[in-house]
């Protein structure tokens, strides 16, 4: 008996185009006694601390949202002790050092660090350890901002998605992950998709994408803003729909998602390029292996170029569509 | 006046367990007459284990010895690189028999059996098993065994299995014809009999492993893949693997249905012993 696997996965698709995740942005904390005058450039955390302390480094205080209504913008949380620190809602620029031992438990239903920012603000979160229990949504949703950056960092068992990175802006918008790893949420890994006129550009480098519900990333161009991402030395293992894809909807300006030194394994359909004549993967130097369904689907108007150095070997499922050869420099 | 989120944690805990808390803490400072909060923290894996909720957090506050355990529930367990287990002799250091809908994550983990203990790590149910930043060094049997009987999937990065002299990473379903995922990237085996071995002779379904990144050096057999008697098709991938210094560096053994797939790899010293199964390399 033939299941035809592939008819299922578009009735999904289509299912999950009406469901974008950052119509679950929580409203903006409001700060109601931050002083700028007294805040501070570098403020601490620790499990030894408490929320009526200054937060300096003598007094640490206990929480990062605590902490945050203490730092001045463009400036550090500094984790002193492991443990959990609870989640916050970021609207200027700030960077987190959670040195790998700073732990967010993402509350039923809840974010664990929330970023609308201006488009002026970069943040950077370093050294986190953010786990949903199963029953927190996300980990790190990204709403607006200049930029994200995210090193060190673990997103797990969030219902919906590890790292979510949306832009509902209309300016530009970059994200760079670097050794960090996204695995067992309920949909993705890493979501980035672009729901305005603003561009989004993202590098993902050494991350690993294990075991989560849906896709392992997904680039989706939702709106008519590009999407231009690269992902290097990654793996994607073992997710329930699509290892790496890219997705694009009519009007869509243009979403790239680029694949080096890469290996996607275990997964439903290893790579995918969907939708219109302005969604295309790009594969290099990458590894296909041990699909249950395909190997590589290029559908939809979806296209996948390879360079010609890439290995997918028969243990995938069948593929869907075909490559488009270019040629290396 | 507890700030709201830690209000949440406790109904979460409640939704998941009578008292039970969603990240407990021990230390060397610790006791296990205390209730594994940060500031009561417990001393010992064990104990923190019967303290913490389903999916919950271990979590270690400072350098040293905490035991080992067995773990039949989701759990992630953060060593931060300086957690330590000491594994006595014929023991086991971590024992997984979890059910099917439940991850576990070991993290930052150093697994020792001192030439003595059995094994390091022993996975034998459970819906995944993702490993980081973790090493497992001379215990005598495996240093990490994933014998899954069910469909179960495993993840290691940015680790070693050292000096094991039997199996340093062996990949073993146990019975069943389900589909079985491995991926390992940036891992080290070394000085061991065995290095990565996957092996499909136990059941009847599918194994898929893909290595990247990773080396094996200084063992009896770097990289293996076998399914004798035909059993499970074995896939193993190896890109951007170098295999140095084994008495064999790679392996395809036993059956039409084991495959091993090179590319982008450098294997020096013996290049490949291949007894019946199928070796491809990718030009």
């Amino acid at each position: 008996m033939h299941v035809d696997v592939h008819s299922q996965k578009e009735v999904t698709r289509m299912s999950k185009i009406a469901f974008p995740p950052c119509l679950f942005a929580t409203a903006l904390l409001i700060v109601l006694h931050a002083d700028p005058a007294a805040a501070q450039t570098r403020v601490f955390v620790s499990t030894a601390g408490s929320d009526s302390n200054p937060c300096t480094v003598a007094s640490p205080c206990r929480t990062f949202a605590h902490a945050y209504t203490t730092v001045a913008a463009n400036g550090e949380i500094d984790v002193l002790t492991p443990g959990g620190y609870g989640g916050l809602t970021i609207t200027h620029g700030i960077s987190i050092q959670g040195h790998g031992f700073a732990g967010i438990s993402v509350a039923s239903g809840g974010t664990g660090i929330t970023i609308n920012a201006t488009s002026s603000d970069a943040i950077n979160l370093n050294g986190l350890l953010l786990d949903g229990g199963d029953v927190g949504n996300f980990g790190i949703l990204f709403n607006s901002g200049k930029s994200l950056t995210v090193e060190n960092c673990v997103a797990r068992n969030m219902s919906i998605i590890g790292l979510a990175f949306c832009s509902t802006a209309t300016t530009a918008q970059t994200l760079a992950v670097s050794n960090s790893y996204f695995s067992d949420n309920g949909q993705d890994g890493i979501n980035i998709e672009t729901d305005d006129v603003g561009a989004i550009t993202a590098s993902v480098d050494r991350t690993g994408l294990y075991g989560n519900g849906r896709d392992g990333l997904i680039v989706y161009g939702n709106s008519t803003g590009a999407a231009t991402v690269a992902v290097t030395d990654s793996v994607a293992s073992g997710n329930v729909t699509y290892g790496f894809i890219v997705q694009a909807n009519p009007g869509n300006s243009g979403s790239n998602l680029s694949l080096t030194s890469s290996l996607a394994e275990g997964n439903a359909t290893g790579v995918e390029a969907h939708g219109g004549s302005n969604a295309a993967l790009w594969l290099a130097q990458s590894t296909v292996t041990g699909s249950s369904a395909h190997g590589f689907v290029a559908d939809a108007g979806g296209v996948i170029n390879s360079y010609g150095d890439n290995y997918i070997d028969t243990s995938n499922g069948t593929n869907t569509g075909s490559l488009t050869s270019v040629g290396k420099q | 006046m507890l700030p709201d989120y830690s209000r949440a944690d406790l109904r979460a805990a409640r939704r998941s367990g009578a008292g039970a808390d969603t990240r407990v803490f021990v230390s060397t400072a610790g006791s296990d007459s205390n209730p594994c909060t940060v500031s009561s923290p417990c001393r010992t894996f064990a104990q923190a284990y019967t303290a913490v909720a389903t999916n919950g957090e271990i979590d270690v506050l400072t350098p040293g010895g905490y035991g080992g355990l067995t773990i039949s529930k989701a759990i992630s367990i953060q060593g931060h690189g300086y957690a330590g287990i000491s594994v006595a002799s014929g023991g086991t250091g971590i024992t997984i028999n979890a059910p099917s809908t439940d991850s576990v994550n070991l993290n930052g983990l150093l697994i020792d059996g001192g030439g003595v203990g059995q094994n390091g790590i022993v996975f034998n149910s459970g819906k995944s098993l993702t490993i980081e930043n973790t090493v497992v060094r001379k215990t005598i049997y495996y240093g990490l065994g994933f014998l899954p009987t069910a469909a179960s999937t495993l993840a290691v990065s940015d680790s070693y299995f050292t000096d094991v002299p039997n199996f340093a990473f062996f990949i073993f379903p146990q019975g069943g014809s389900s589909t079985v995922t491995a991926s390992i990237d940036r891992t080290g085996v070394f000085g061991s009999g065995n290095g990565l071995y996957a092996n499909g002779g136990a059941s009847t379904g599918v194994v898929n492993v893909a290595v990247t990144d990773s080396v094996a050096a200084n063992n009896a057999t770097g990289f293996v893949v076998a399914s004798f008697y035909n059993t499970a098709v074995v896939n193993f991938a190896m890109t951007h693997c170098q295999a140095v210094g084994n008495a064999t560096g790679i392996e395809a053994a036993g059956g039409a249905t084991a495959t091993l797939w090179l590319a982008q790899s450098t294997v020096t010293r013996k290049l490949a012993w291949v007894r019946s199964g199928h070796e491809r390399s990718h030009k």
